[in-house]
């Protein structure tokens, strides 16, 4: 009854849209936070002018996170096993989830390696 | 995991078996599934393997062509002082070396892979948009044709592949090579973007039943996620490109300081294109050598979900480097310092892969057959051209080594190492799928290890050139300078080099000579292609197959996995799955051969080509082309057989 109501869960639009929200959110939150401190770098100059990147940071550390836990409470209620290669609703929704975990995760790094230049240069 | 135990798997180097003759539903699918031959049968062909078998075959052309073109530079480096090319003639060739390997060799040898191989892959009998298919091919074939055509003529472009402003306007590059680039380079990305869309929607929409995104082949994996690159970045450069034609035509302003234009913006767009190019380039070799290493370890991959995530990660991360093919543009230090930091951390993802594939091969029974070969070669070469790479990804470091033969040999180690080699394992891999004839294995040693060494006889030199000083796109130097030895050295490789290609291609041509005798799976390989006969027939599958594991032929055990039943033979259809799951829910029904994709793809030539004279061509192509569309999408009759019919 439980593994009916997961595999509903998940063939229904809200768990997909769960699915995929974890597992984008990690690439989009670094794409945001790249393309924004980029774009408002120039325009910045002096010391205290560095607080918009770091509130840039703040936000799109956030949102990787966030791609990050839900994507673990898909996890944990596709099964909270390594995905295999078997067939099925809920095999497919525990790869998307666990992905969803180790994307966010390395998107959460790879953002905090960017905001590294930010505390050298301006410091 | 689910490892299937040895037994499970198909024979390896098995015979061809006698074929029992054709069924009567093969022979009516035949019917319906066939390619009009003969010269004007050529044209209306829609087939994705003939599309793809003609990708294929045109790039590595190219690549022949382009390859000729490095030999010249070469022979003119070889020695200082030399006088073998003038200096307008080494500029031409260095750009249309570069032009030709990125734009009319790597990108559509890599789409002409995917065309002919993931439909077969998954199970499927055509692509989801067969004409648009044709219509790519053409509009490439066109494209690379005019653009030599046109340099034969006198109108070479010689601004370098990456066509820099100020240097290519009218101003400073006042021939019509340069219209013709830009032209050319706008219409080509068309192919590029087609070629995208359709095997997206086929990945997504057409796999096998059973087929969950957790079981597709990672070869499918690295296409769909570098047509997904393809739709994001050859935009840019289209935009670009059109706007560096505009300022050489009608004199817009986009690029000159004079009117208030930013040369730095054309930087911008193309690097936004021209990085992720390299990992466009670069993916799909990552799942040709993931399929070979499986084959030929004869094991399942170490590590699945994390050479998918890789992939996808490198996907995301590719568009987030492009700032640093211009460090020394004079961007603020911080703001570069972002794309430093990605730059370094795309070697995580590229390092899971080479992990994952050597956890793979480690303590397997390995088969060293000649594309296993290329794969070694390619560890090897791209480990080193990935170290170089995160050297140059440090702003200090790039800016001493800016232009210089240093860069020239970081990037031929990624982007040989990274593609040309795997799609040299590619060609000894699938060559029996798509001609029915296995290249010749002998062959295929001396060509790897000429190649290999070439290789890195041309190039490795290069390193310490370019550490020593000695710029790039410089058409001769000094005696004095002390870079004629090596110079010399990597010009003797270069021929080497260019020896093992030959081999291949005269193997390859041999091959053609002799009776098509392949088996059906002669690797013993786990994915669909090679679950029908060598070459298939023109309707791929009698019977759609049903997958019942992540390694499709090694897991279909002694039970049969069934098949798909329903589908009329009568009219091209092909089965409609779920995106997530690959649960069947349509049947769509396929176009035949037409010649309309070839007239629209001569109408938009005829519109692009003509705009470089004049811009009255933009709205003459725009009615040709309508015209086109219009035959193209006419309604056809869609109707079965009446015995069908009357089956059903």
């Amino acid at each position: 009854m439980l593994q009916a109501d997961t595999e509903r869960y998940f063939s229904e639009r809200s768990g997909i849209a769960a699915l995929w929200a974890g597992l984008l959110a990690g690439p989009v939150a670094w794409a945001l936070h790249l393309q924004t401190s980029y774009s408002i770098t120039p325009f910045f100059h002096g010391p205290g002018s560095t607080l918009a990147l770091y509130l840039a940071t703040l936000a799109a550390l956030a949102i990787a996170a966030a791609g990050g836990l839900v994507s673990w409470r898909n996890w944990q209620r596709a099964g909270a096993a390594w995905p295999s290669g078997e067939g099925g609703v809920i095999a497919r929704s525990r790869f998307m989830a666990l992905s969803g975990m180790i994307i966010s995760a390395y998107f959460f790094v790879t953002i905090l390696a960017q905001a590294v230049p930010i505390m050298i240069l301006r410091s | 995991m689910t490892a299937s135990t040895e037994t499970d798997r198909p024979g390896v180097g098995e015979q061809a078996s006698v074929r029992p003759a054709m069924s009567r539903k093969a022979e009516e699918l035949d019917r319906t599934w066939y390619s009009p031959s003969g010269f004007f049968g050529w044209f209306t062909q829609v087939n994705h393997r003939m599309i793809g078998k003609r990708f294929i075959i045109t790039s590595f052309i190219f690549f022949l062509m382009a390859g000729i073109e490095s030999l010249l530079l070469r022979t003119q480096l070889a020695v200082p002082e030399n006088s073998f090319l003038t200096p307008d003639h080494f500029n031409q060739l260095f750009t249309m070396h570069g032009s030709t390997m990125m734009f009319f060799f790597a990108v559509p040898m890599m789409e002409g892979l995917g065309i002919y191989v993931v439909p077969l892959m998954i199970g499927t009998r055509d692509m989801a948009f067969p004409r648009l298919n044709a219509f790519g091919y053409y509009v490439y074939l066109i494209a690379g044709v005019t653009l030599y055509a046109a340099g034969f003529l006198g109108h070479a472009p010689d601004g370098g592949w990456f066509a820099y402003v100020p240097l290519t306007l009218t101003q400073y590059s006042p021939g019509l090579g340069l219209d013709f680039w830009a032209t050319m380079i706008t219409f080509i990305e068309i192919s590029a973007l087609v070629a995208a869309v359709e095997l997206i929607v086929t990945i997504f929409k057409q796999r096998a039943p059973g087929m969950s995104l957790n079981r597709m082949p990672l070869f499918v994996w690295a296409m769909l996620v570098t047509m997904f690159m393809i739709v994001f970045a050859m935009p840019p450069l289209m935009v670009g490109s059109v706007m560096l034609a505009l300022d050489r035509t009608v004199s817009t302003h986009f690029f000159m300081t004079s009117g208030g234009g930013e040369p730095l913006l054309w930087q911008h767009l193309f690097w936004f294109f021209g990085h992720p190019e390299v990992y466009i380039i670069l993916v799909p070799a990552l799942g040709v050598i993931s399929s070979i290493v499986v084959t030929f370890a004869r094991r399942p991959i170490f590590g699945y979900t994390a050479m998918v995530l890789s992939v996808v990660a490198i996907g995301f991360v590719a568009f987030g480097l492009w700032v640093h093919h211009m460090f020394t543009t004079g961007l603020p230090t911080l703001g570069v310092s972002f794309f430093t930091a990605a730059s370094v951390m795309i070697a995580v993802p590229s390092g899971v892969q080479i992990f994952c594939w050597i956890a793979t091969l480690w303590g397997a029974k390995l088969r060293f057959a000649t594309p296993l070969l290329f794969v070694l070669g390619f560890f090897f070469i791209f480990v080193l051209g990935g170290l170089t790479g995160v050297m140059v990804a440090s702003v200090p470091f790039d800016t001493q080594v800016h232009d210089t033969y240093f860069l020239v040999a970081h990037f031929h180690y990624v982007l040989i190492g990274g593609a040309v080699f795997p799609v040299f394992g590619a060609i000894y891999y699938w060559f029996p799928k798509v001609f029915g004839c296995m290249l010749n294995e002998t062959a295929g040693k001396w060509s790897f290890v000429l190649m290999f060494v070439g290789f890195n006889m041309s190039f490795f030199p290069m390193h310490q050139l370019g550490l020593q000083g000695m710029p790039r796109r410089v058409y001769t130097y000094l005696s004095e300078s002390g870079w004629f030895e090596l110079s010399l050295l990597a010009t003797i490789g270069a021929y080497v080099f260019a020896l093992g290609v030959l081999v291949t291609a005269v193997d390859a041509l041999l091959s053609f000579l002799r009776k098509p005798d392949a088996p059906d799976n002669p690797w013993g390989g786990d994915t669909l292609e090679w679950a029908t006969s060598s070459p298939p027939p023109n309707y791929n599958f009698e019977d759609i197959p049903v997958v019942r594991g992540r390694w499709a032929l090694w897991e279909r055990g002694e039970e049969p996995a069934g098949t798909v039943v329903g589908l009329r033979s009568g009219r091209r259809e092909v089965l409609v799955t779920t995106l997530l799951d690959a649960e069947p829910h349509a049947v769509a029904i396929l176009p035949g051969p037409t010649i309309w994709p070839f007239l629209s793809a001569v109408a938009v030539a005829a519109g692009f080509l003509g705009f470089i004279r004049h811009p009255i061509w933009f709205p003459i192509g725009l009615l040709l082309t309508f015209v086109g569309f219009v035959g193209w999408l006419w309604p056809r009759a869609v109707g079965g057989s009446a015995e069908e019919e009357q089956a059903r």
